[in-house]
């Protein structure tokens, strides 16, 4: 179904998975590193994201698939960032909801 | 009367006319897509969860001195091999290579078979350490909390795509499979992966 043909050898997966294990290697990297959390946390989410696109792009072929099926699989991306986003700012500083620590 | 007959047929003959496939696949590979999107959208809630819970808690356990880094990344070793090999069972399903389908399948269950055993042996110590679902050594209930319930919901995923596999292997040593078939699993492994490449940097680096 798909309009584009797939890869035929596995040099491409090869490669990909390489790359994948770069970036965990990377992730590590950060993760151990002394720096400020929220450099951290960019850091991060740029790794994460960047390995996600790889495994949705090559891994599950996403990059044959047509554009309305692509953008359906970024919903849950939109609403994690919608939910963080909203709920947060009610969370933080509410004494109500600060965790006590046991 | 013309306008509308000229609206029926431009609406016919559109993607969503009827009788052609809007998102350019099959039925069963689009069902897992809704499913994994579905599925995602849970996660998400636990993701989001956790966070909050850091963004609210005063302190949080130094995850590096609670786990096993090594374990760890040996974990998502397996997990990120194991879906590569899937990738390639796809690939050769897909080419009618059935021998070289099969194996690549067994491999990604051996490595799935790899990493629940790793995760088996991670709780077991974390319980042995005092861990429980509402307390646990280190402060702060909810660490381990959110620790149980994240990793435990993606073990719970990682045990029935084993079974999945399994069952597509066992299909594709017989005969009985096809390359959307091989795909269908496919996806579902993969969404896997993707959801421990989060949980491995949000929960265990962050």
């Amino acid at each position: 179904m798909s309009e584009v043909a797939h890869p035929t050898g596995y040099k491409v997966y090869y490669i990909t998975w390489g790359w994948l294990l770069v970036m965990t290697l990377l992730a590590l990297g950060v993760g151990a590193v002394d720096m400020p959390e929220g450099i951290k946390a960019t850091l991060l989410v740029g790794i994460t994201l960047a390995k996600v696109v790889l495994i949705g792009a090559i891994f599950m072929h996403l990059r044959f698939e047509k554009m309305n099926l692509v953008l359906i699989t970024f919903c849950p991306i939109v609403l994690a960032l919608i939910m963080f986003f909203f709920i947060t700012p009610d969370t933080v500083d509410t004494a109500t909801h600060i965790l006590l620590l046991r | 009367m013309e306008a509308t007959i000229s609206e029926q047929e431009r609406i016919l003959a559109s993607d969503w006319g009827g009788g052609k496939s809007p998102f350019g696949t099959t039925w069963g590979k689009f069902m897992m897509w809704v499913f994994i999107v579905s599925d995602a959208l849970t996660f998400v809630g636990f993701i989001m969860a956790y966070g909050i819970m850091r963004a609210v808690s005063p302190a949080w356990p130094d995850q590096t001195e609670v786990f096993n880094m090594g374990l760890i990344t040996f974990m998502t070793f397996a997990l990120i091999s194991s879906s590569a090999v899937m990738a390639m069972a796809v690939g050769a399903a897909q080419q009618g290579k059935q021998k070289d389908a099969v194996r690549f399948l067994l491999m990604t269950i051996v490595g799935g078979v790899i990493f629940l055993g790793s995760q088996v042996y991670e709780w077991s110590h974390f319980i042995s350490e005092g861990a429980r679902l509402d307390s646990n050594p280190w402060g702060v209930a909810q660490f381990s909390a959110i620790f149980f319930v994240m990793t435990g919901f993606h073990g719970f995923h990682v045990l029935t795509g084993i079974i999945f596999l399994v069952y597509t292997a066992m299909r594709a040593a017989t005969g009985h499979y096809s390359g959307d078939s091989v795909e269908i699993a496919g996806l579902y492994w993969h969404f896997i992966d993707v959801v421990w490449v989060f949980i491995f940097a949000f929960f265990y680096l962050l």
